[in-house]
């Protein structure tokens, strides 16, 4: 029976012809070489992958037993619900604005948001006002919304009133 | 030696064998891992509770106005305001008929009926300026809808006189009061603040055009209305009229800052 070692010889005899005239010699027997090397690749990648996936199996069971001493169950946990919404309608927003006598420009100061459904009385509430390429100009956050409108203040120095094109709202809670 | 062709696919098969059984530990080790966090969650959660959340996003206009020049009057003292540039905006002051000078980062007349203006290039805007009074007795205000030589105005005071009053003027050769009001501060002028905001608003005239308004607050309290009539509409509400700014009368004590001319 032919064992690895004699197909190993096999492909040594295969191998690299004897040099008998220089150059062009050379080149035909890096070309017949790289040439069998290819055709022998995806039996050798079959070997790693078995290989190292062997290793790996062992490795990582071995490495979880002795490395965190056995795992708690209760730590960790997953589960789905249904996330409802608390205001179907939409809200309405208005806007309060004074001049900033250092940019030289009005600024929205705060916000007023009003329409909110009585479902959301408690929840926090998020607004970022953004221009028109949708980048931030400013933000607030109502902790608790208590009745169905909340003021939101911008953190200072507001954002700049005229090139607010449109405004994010978040409810949660 | 060469392997005989029936050598090599046995080896092959072993191969193929080592190679499936490794894969084989494999799904049993990753099938056990899964079932120990099915059972984490089952055990630790016990379901979820519903929540609520809203997310929108909304299109949005504040209605601000538009600056279209603005003024500190930051600079050295005494420095003269006449031919220098607006902090924003890049409007020329112009004192047809008077001085202004910087006087501790505000500006200030050295003479009554003094205008201090830029042309602004509209006839249909709003300014507005802090005012600081110094004593008990001033006349200081804003001036607008004026031509360039600040020959024909329009003007609106904030004055010590019956207990403190707005008043709105025209000017064309001759002063005539388009509105007032007095008693701004009923227990004297003494007990004024030490400043006001005076703000003007001479927004374009609306359908039909004899009802164009003029309007004036203090501190961001509309106090006084006055109609300009359709000759003075002609008069002053045109493209030779684009001149406000600063305006005192009989008063060189008073003290602006922080000027702003807006549309609408």
């Amino acid at each position: 029976m032919p064992t690895e070692d004699q197909e190993g010889l096999s492909k040594d005899q295969d191998g690299p012809p004897q040099t008998t005239t220089g150059v062009t010699r050379v080149k035909n027997t890096e070309a017949i070489s790289s040439s069998r090397e290819r055709a022998q690749r995806p039996r050798r990648k079959r070997i790693g992958f078995a290989i190292a996936a062997g290793v790996a199996a062992f490795g990582v069971a071995g490495a979880s037993a002795a490395s965190l001493g056995g795992i708690t169950s209760s730590t960790l946990g997953a589960d789905t619900g249904v996330i409802g919404s608390c205001d179907t309608d939409g809200v309405t927003l208005s806007y309060t604005n004074g001049y900033d006598a250092t940019l030289g420009r009005y600024q929205t100061n705060s916000v007023s948001v009003t329409g909110i459904a009585a479902a959301c009385a408690s929840k926090s509430l998020s607004l970022t006002l953004k221009d028109a390429a949708g980048a931030s100009l400013g933000s607030g956050t109502v902790a608790s919304i208590s009745g169905t409108s909340a003021t939101v203040t911008l953190s200072a120095p507001g954002a700049n009133a005229n090139a607010v094109t449109g405004a994010a709202v978040v409810i949660a809670g | 030696m060469s392997p005989s062709p029936s050598g090599r696919r046995n080896v092959r098969r072993r191969r193929s064998h080592a190679f499936t059984a490794v894969i084989a530990t494999l799904g049993i080790a990753t099938a056990a891992a899964g079932g120990s966090l099915a059972g984490a969650s089952a055990a630790s959660l016990g379901g979820l509770t519903t929540t609520n959340l809203l997310a929108t996003a909304i299109a949005a206009t504040t209605n601000a106005p538009t600056v279209v020049a603005w003024e500190n009057f930051n600079g050295s003292a005494g420095a003269n305001l006449a031919g220098t540039v607006t902090d924003g905006g890049a409007k020329t002051w112009s004192a047809p008929r008077c001085t202004w000078t910087i006087q501790a980062n505000r500006a200030r007349s050295t003479s009554g009926d003094c205008p201090l203006v830029i042309n602004s290039g509209i006839f249909n805007s709003s300014s507005e300026v802090t005012i600081v009074r110094s004593g008990t007795t001033w006349d200081a205000g804003l001036i607008m809808n004026s031509n360039t030589a600040a020959t024909q105005f329009l003007t609106l005071e904030y004055t010590s006189t019956s207990n403190g009053s707005l008043e709105l003027w025209k000017f064309n050769g001759a002063w005539t009061q388009l509105g007032g009001v007095t008693n701004l501060y009923p227990g004297g002028v003494g007990t004024a603040p030490a400043s006001v905001t005076l703000r003007l608003a001479s927004p374009a005239p609306v359908s039909p055009a004899t009802t164009s308004v003029l309007t004036a607050s203090l501190n961001g309290t509309a106090l006084l209305t006055a109609t300009l009539s359709a000759a003075d509409q002609t008069l002053y509400k045109n493209g030779t009229h684009t001149s406000a700014g600063l305006y005192t009368f009989n008063d060189s004590a008073s003290r602006f800052d922080d000027f702003h001319l807006e549309t609408p």
